[in-house]
């Protein structure tokens, strides 16, 4: 039986709108090197988008870092965006490789690294399996199978959205230390990736002193009974101080399909105790909510809870 | 189910099989993970079917028939999945897919005549469209000339006319700045490797600080390069 899941792939026959993709990205860069990365790292996107493209999962191919020149100067990212889950790292592997080579460029803010090996004639590629965690090397036999995807999908759809606070007491809390090291759980993203960059308001340190770290993170939070409805950005904005002491700010975005927070949206913030400290409702002219700042020392707990009519979903933090 | 693919499968058992992940695809609603891995398995079986035609091969170039050959197959492929609910199980799976197929690759030769390559038999003899191997791939790929877009870049980076990019640090290295790296990764062109080593930085933290650092600063970026 295990045997058996390692073995299953799926094949993909390119098309010639998949190599004019491809040809197209790579003329823009300035060397041979740099032009065929590019060209191999699109075809394995574009095969990854034909995979998806049959489960019926949507993707956001052309705002892809892997489509964005500028961002392609610097770094080596073949990279296709899920609307609400995040983005999915599709490396390519050449046909008699043993391993998944994942540069670091793409270590951190990733769902998931999948494995796509090309023909020698360009002409199809075979998806081999997946990984969630990045490392320089996988050795190919050590991947999930590509049967094991859809569902971890759907528990990745599952984790940020409908958790009930009392579905769930052992429901163990996120470490925001970690952040600070890029040690980040899956769903917690950059913002830009989630919302489109011009309804994100900037973050504002009052703070006087000059903070020691920043970090800040978001995940897609979906209150609606039908997936993909009303969801909304949970942001979680940290400073650190010379003492020690983390800042935090929560701040709530709706989703990139309205400028508008859904109306009677609340946002609780909880102590270890279940005491609520903090609170503040949506109005209807919203484009963001946001608590009181707050600090804390490390080992600190609280929780954050929205509500939107019957739905709320809590996340519990640890500092 | 997977007793199916243990054994070497003989033609009535393959169609049986197929016949079972139709059916198992139709029977959980569409997006559900149960129908994504039925679909999944669906696709894949069908690929390794003997039966899976290859019609009007004989009348074009072998270049020409492989290119309109992966079009028609991709969209059959998509058209079979998105349309799982319209199979009639008292038909073989592999009937329903030729006959897609064949429509298919009609449509796609239709619409490269529809594209201006009017005479398609032209092509036939000259292997004109032809896309890259792993083996010619260097040779067939061009890439610009230091041109003005990358001096434009070039010179952004290095002033830094709003200061935003010298004001980005690592960590507690304040003079580990996203500038310094920028130049570093684009204008010394060396590789992140080398780069965090030289800093004594783990390379995947400083990549992570400075893509996440690139997409904050992509505005400025355009503001200045997109004009």
């Amino acid at each position: 039986m295990k045997e058996l899941t390692s073995t299953f792939t799926f094949t993909i026959p390119f098309s010639s709108n998949d190599h004019n993709l491809a040809r197209k990205y790579s003329q823009l860069q300035s060397s041979v090197s740099k032009a065929k990365q590019v060209y191999l790292n699109i075809l394995a996107v574009c095969a990854v988008n034909f995979y998806l493209n049959c489960l019926s999962i949507k993707t956001n191919l052309f705002d892809s870092d892997s489509f964005n020149p500028l961002l392609l100067e610097f770094m080596d990212v073949a990279d296709i965006l899920l609307p609400q889950l995040g983005q999915l790292e599709c490396r390519p592997v050449l046909p008699d490789a043993e391993t998944l080579d994942i540069p670091p460029d793409v270590h951190t803010d990733r769902i998931g690294y999948i494995a796509v090996r090309l023909s020698h004639s360009l002409k199809q590629a075979v998806i081999l399996g997946f990984t969630t965690t990045a490392s320089a090397q996988i050795p190919l036999s050590q991947l999930r199978s590509l049967e094991e995807f859809p569902e971890y999908l759907h528990q990745l759809k599952q984790s940020s959205f409908h958790s009930h606070p009392f579905d769930s007491p052992s429901r163990s809390a996120i470490k925001l230390s970690n952040w600070f090291e890029g040690i980040v759980e899956v769903g917690w993203q950059t913002i830009e990736t989630l919302i489109k960059v011009n309804y994100a308001r900037p973050v504002i340190v009052r703070d006087m002193e000059q903070p020691k770290k920043k970090v800040k993170l978001a995940k897609a939070i979906d209150l609606g009974i039908q997936l993909g409805n009303d969801s909304v950005v949970l942001a979680l904005a940290l400073t650190t101080q010379p003492d020690e002491t983390i800042n935090i700010l929560v701040q709530v975005y709706p989703s990139s399909e309205t400028p508008y927070l859904p109306n009677n949206l609340e946002l609780k913030m909880l102590a270890d105790s279940g005491k609520v400290l903090q609170k503040t409702v949506s109005g209807s002219l919203n484009n963001y909510a946001q608590l009181r700042r707050f600090s804390g020392q490390q080992g600190d707990r609280f929780s954050i809870e929205i509500t939107l009519d019957e739905v709320t979903v809590k996340e519990n933090f640890v500092l | 189910m997977s007793e199916f693919l243990e054994k070497n499968l003989n033609n009535s058992d393959r169609e049986d099989y197929l016949q079972q992940l139709a059916i198992e695809a139709q029977k959980y609603p569409s997006q559900s993970s149960q129908r994504q891995l039925a679909i999944e398995r669906l696709v894949n079986e069908i690929w390794q079917s003997p039966n899976l035609g290859h019609p009007q091969k004989g009348s074009w170039s072998a270049n020409f028939y492989e290119e309109v050959y992966h079009e028609a197959l991709q969209r059959t492929f998509l058209e079979i999945c998105h349309r799982i609910d319209s199979y009639n199980p008292q038909y073989p799976v592999m009937a329903w897919v030729n006959f897609r197929l064949q429509k298919q690759l009609i449509d796609v030769i239709n619409d490269y005549r529809k594209k201006g390559i009017t005479n398609i038999p032209k092509i036939k003899q000259k292997e004109a469209i032809c896309y890259p191997s792993l083996d010619n791939l260097d040779e067939f790929l061009s890439v610009r000339t230091v041109d003005s877009d990358e001096e434009l870049l070039r010179q952004f980076i290095e002033r830094d006319p709003e200061r935003l990019m010298g004001a980005e640090f690592i960590g507690n290295r304040p003079f580990v700045t996203f500038q310094v790296l920028a130049i570093a990764k684009f204008i010394e062109d060396r590789s992140w490797t080398e780069i965090a080593d030289e800093f004594n930085i783990p390379s995947t933290t400083l990549c992570s600080f400075f893509y996440r650092r690139l997409k904050k600063l992509m505005p400025y970026f355009k503001k200045y390069l997109e004009e």
